[in-house]
Formats: structure tokens, sequence, C-alpha cells
């Protein structure tokens, strides 16, 4: 389910790319801490995303280490360690875990069980950390399942679930910006959700999986409808993005909540487009 | 009540920036853990409270909010307000806005509709003003398949919406106003749930998002509400003109 959160990098400064990589090192860099190198796997845009939120609502003390590492083996980048980062690397491993698993019981794919045995003890020792986030991801996971059983034609139906989970991911201190953090949680995952289930539409098609999409799937302008969707669900994380009162990286957020996060709709557009034309 | 730009001593006219920087610098110094052991610490926690409560209100007023603050977010305990972010449609929910003077009483979809509505129907939509959108769905599941008509859909709309499925919502919403283009109301509750994204979607042009094929597609009383919620009617919507769509 993860990683359209991306920023548009053509639109960022030299110096936000900078701290950009800095913090998905940083982060990258904490999950190996907790499941060796190949746990890696569980970095993704929308931790980085929500690192990027608590270091600028939080603005810790971090450190900056320059780091290599097995992608980037010639060159040392910046990487960046704090709190902050430490707790999105737990839920990235929660997170991670909890989707291959899914994938091995969903469809039985082997490589998924191979590799989600590999995250399994970090993901139970975040489990023990963040008990609260822990309950939230499998109770996501058990409802998740209900939905998709019953095969429930309201659109919102798993979103809102995806929804919820993100929400409570967000929160990392129980404190007067909760409300706010739970808002633009809530709409980034419904939105995350939603552009999924777009971009998976063929393949859920031809796999005979759940997409709240299928229903619509012959419908004309779905590619516009999905977009008005989309759009309205990031009017809500914006509102409350705008409410919190973030400073640090604030463009580099905003390149990614206003922009960034269409990229994979775009692309899923175009794509359909080259399709039809032969 | 006192003035929240005066409690965190800004202008009116700061931008929201200064303003998050000046409350950052307020809450650092007020804040309980600052100042344990001092003597004036329960002063300060008294002062912080302000200043938080101040702060708030002020980016509710910026985004568009009166100044009440309507309660029950999407998971309801954490009294988060979905309606206070996208603005014409919290008057659709607002004390003023549903079922006061804008929709309530007899004005409600009164301008189109000639034949009695059901029980069924009538209890549906006493379940949406009183915010009991679950009821008012299983209420609106009773009515027979035959009988579903654009109201059915507008009031599903309204409830879908109040459950924040805004997707769902627009659906549905669609669905009724294609089947009674002539209905004001019908339209209206549309354009509301749309706005919230087109706003939305004219802030990417400036982190190089396409936003033409958006601008060709935004229907004109979008426009029109916009430009009338900041000018003309305090961002009450039931006030405001549709031109076409």
């Amino acid at each position: 389910m993860l990683g359209v959160m991306t920023v548009r990098q053509d639109e960022l400064r030299v110096r936000e790319v900078r701290r950009y990589r800095s913090v998905y090192c940083g982060l990258c860099h904490a999950i190996g801490a907790r499941c060796s190198q190949t746990g890696r796997l569980a970095l993704s845009y929308e931790t980085t995303f929500m690192a990027l939120v608590l270091c600028s609502l939080y603005e810790p003390e971090t450190r900056e280490s320059l780091r290599r590492c097995a992608l980037h083996p010639l060159t040392r980048h910046p990487a960046l360690s704090c709190p902050e980062i430490d707790y999105c690397a737990d839920v990235s491993v929660m997170l991670a875990y909890y989707d291959l698993r899914d994938g091995w019981e969903d469809e039985r794919r082997v490589d998924r069980l191979a590799a989600s045995s590999l995250l399994r003890r970090a993901a139970r020792r975040a489990g023990e950390r963040l008990p609260r986030q822990n309950e939230a991801v499998q109770r996501y996971v058990e409802r998740l399942r209900e939905v998709e059983t019953a095969n429930d034609p309201n659109l919102d139906a798993a979103a809102n679930l995806s929804g919820e989970l993100m929400a409570e991911l967000m929160v990392m201190k129980q404190d007067v910006y909760e409300r706010d953090l739970r808002e633009l949680g809530f709409w980034l995952g419904k939105f995350i959700y939603m552009c999924d289930a777009f971009e998976d539409l063929e393949r859920d098609e031809r796999k005979n999986q759940y997409n709240p999409l299928l229903l619509r799937k012959d419908q004309p302008d779905l590619e516009e409808r999905v977009r008005e969707m989309l759009e309205s669900d990031m009017a809500g994380a914006a509102a409350a993005f705008e409410r919190l009162p973030l400073l640090q990286d604030a463009e580099i957020m905003r390149n990614i909540l206003y922009s960034g996060v269409f990229l994979h709709y775009e692309a899923a557009v175009k794509r359909r487009k080259d399709q039809k034309k032969p | 009540m006192t003035d929240p730009y005066s409690v965190l001593g800004v202008s009116p006219d700061a931008t929201d920036d200064e303003i998050k920087k000046v409350y950052r610098g307020l809450c650092k110094k007020y804040h309980p853990d600052a100042n344990v052991g001092r003597p004036d610490a329960a002063q300060a926690e008294k002062r912080f409270l302000e200043v938080q409560q101040a702060y708030e209100e002020i980016m509710h007023i910026r985004q568009g909010g009166g100044a009440a603050r309507q309660g029950s977010g999407y998971n309801g305990a954490s009294g988060s307000a979905y309606q206070q972010q996208q603005d014409p449609f919290s008057a659709f929910w607002g004390a003023a806005g549903f079922g006061g003077a804008g929709f309530g009483g007899g004005a409600y979809g009164g301008q189109t509709r000639t034949q009695e509505e059901s029980t069924v129907m009538r209890a549906a939509r006493n379940y949406i003003d009183t915010g009991h959108y679950a009821e008012a769905l299983n209420a609106l599941g009773n009515v027979p398949a035959a009988d579903r008509g654009a109201r059915w859909y507008f009031l599903n709309a309204l409830a879908q919406a109040g459950l924040h499925n805004n997707a769902q919502a627009m659906e549905y919403a669609r669905q009724a106003v294609s089947m009674d283009p002539d209905n004001l109301d019908y339209r209206r509750l549309l354009s509301a749930l749309q706005s919230g994204g087109v706003q939305y979607s004219r802030q990417g042009g400036r982190y190089g998002r396409e936003v033409f094929g958006n601008m060709q597609s935004m229907c004109c009383s979008c426009i029109a509400l916009n430009i009338c919620s900041s000018c003309l009617c305090g961002g009450r919507m039931m006030y405001y003109p549709i031109f076409c769509c």
C-alpha cells in the first residue's frame, strides 16, 4: 500500500533535496539498526514524510553523520538521527511486516513470506515499544479483511480503515497536536488507499482481488472521478497540515502534499492512455 | 472574549508563518516542563493554555471558519473537526447552515419537490439533521430500489459525507444531480463537496503540479463560490450563487 508520497524533485531547491535525503537516509539507517541490512526494504516515502512532520513539529536535537550503505557504497551520505526518526523506523518496520504477511496470506506469495520472516523479530520488538500503534495495525489488517471478503461496494469503506490507521500512526506523543495530526493522518491514509486502488485496478481485476473501483471501472470519466476523490482527501490533509505550527522543512512537505503525491496518479493515467492507443 | 491576536502579541495582518513562529516561541517559554519549580509556574501554565487556545482560534478563523467551533470529528473521540477544513461544506452542517436558515425548515429542498416524502425519507432527513448519519443510512437502505429517486441519492450523499465518506458522497451527489439537474440543493451539495479539492489543486501549481487540466474542468460555480466566500457573505454557502453545471 505504500510508496505514493513522493517529492516532485524538479521543484525542490538543492539544499532541500539534500535535507530530504538526510532524513530519508537517517530513517533507512535507523531501520537498518533494528533489523539488519535486509530489513531496509521497510523504508517508505510515507514514513519519511511522517519523519519530516514530526521533526518539524518537535524540532528535536538531531545528530548528522556521514554514512555509507549498501546502496551507496562509494559516496558517504549525510544521515540524521533523532527520537522522531527512531519512532518512524519502528512504524516502518511494523507496516512493512504486516504488508508482507498480507501478501503471503492473500496471494500465497513465497517471496513475501521469506521477506516477512526477516522482519518478524524487529516488528515484534517495535510492537512492544509502541503497543497503541501495534494494535492499530492489527486492527487494520483484520477489518480490511472483513471489507474485502464482504466485497463492500462503498468507495470509502476500505479507505477509511487506512485513514484510521495512519491517524493512529501519525500521533507519536499524545499532546495538544494530537487532533490535527490525526486528521492529517486520516486524510493521507484515505488518499494512499485510493491512489493505490487506482494504480492496481487492472492487476486486481486480473487477479480477482477486492478493489472498490472495480465496480466503476467502465465509467468513461473514471480518471476524472478518481482525481476528484484524491483531491478531496488531500484538501483535508492540507488543511490539517496548515493548522499545525510547522516551519522547519515546510516547503519540502508542501511540495509532497500539494504536488508530489499526484505523481503516481499522473503516471497511472498516462499508462492507461498508452494502453488504449494501440 | 479576548482577541486571540493580542494574546499572542501579533498583528492580525501577520502571515501564517509569523504567527507560527511567535506561537512556537511562546510555547517554549511557557511550557510546563520549562517552568518546573519556578515560583510563577502556575501562571506560566495558565499562559501556556491561553496561547494554545489563541493559536487554535486564529488558525480556525484563517481557514474560513466562523467564531464558533463545531464538535464531532472524523472519529468523534478526539473531537477533531472535519467540517472545519472544507469551508463551504461546513456551513452545510453548521448551526446556521443545514438545520437553520439555509436548508432547514421549509426551504429544505422545497423548491422542486412536489410530492410528499415517504415516512422513511423523512426519518432519514431527521437523522441527518441531528447528526445520526449511520442511522440515516440504515433508514435509506429500507427504501425499495424502485423508489430511489434523486432525493434518495441526495440524502444518501449527505449521510455519507457526515461519516467522512467523501468519495461515496460525491458519487451519490453526482447521481442526484444527473437525475434532477434543475435542483439547486443537489448542485450546491455537489459543488460544496468538490470545492475543497478545487482550492487544494490550485495550490499545486506552486509546486509544479500540472493544474491546467483542473482549471479547464473546474466548474464556474466553484469559482463563484470562492470569490463569494472571500468578499460577500462571510463563508455561508447557502448564499452562493450558482452560475453553471
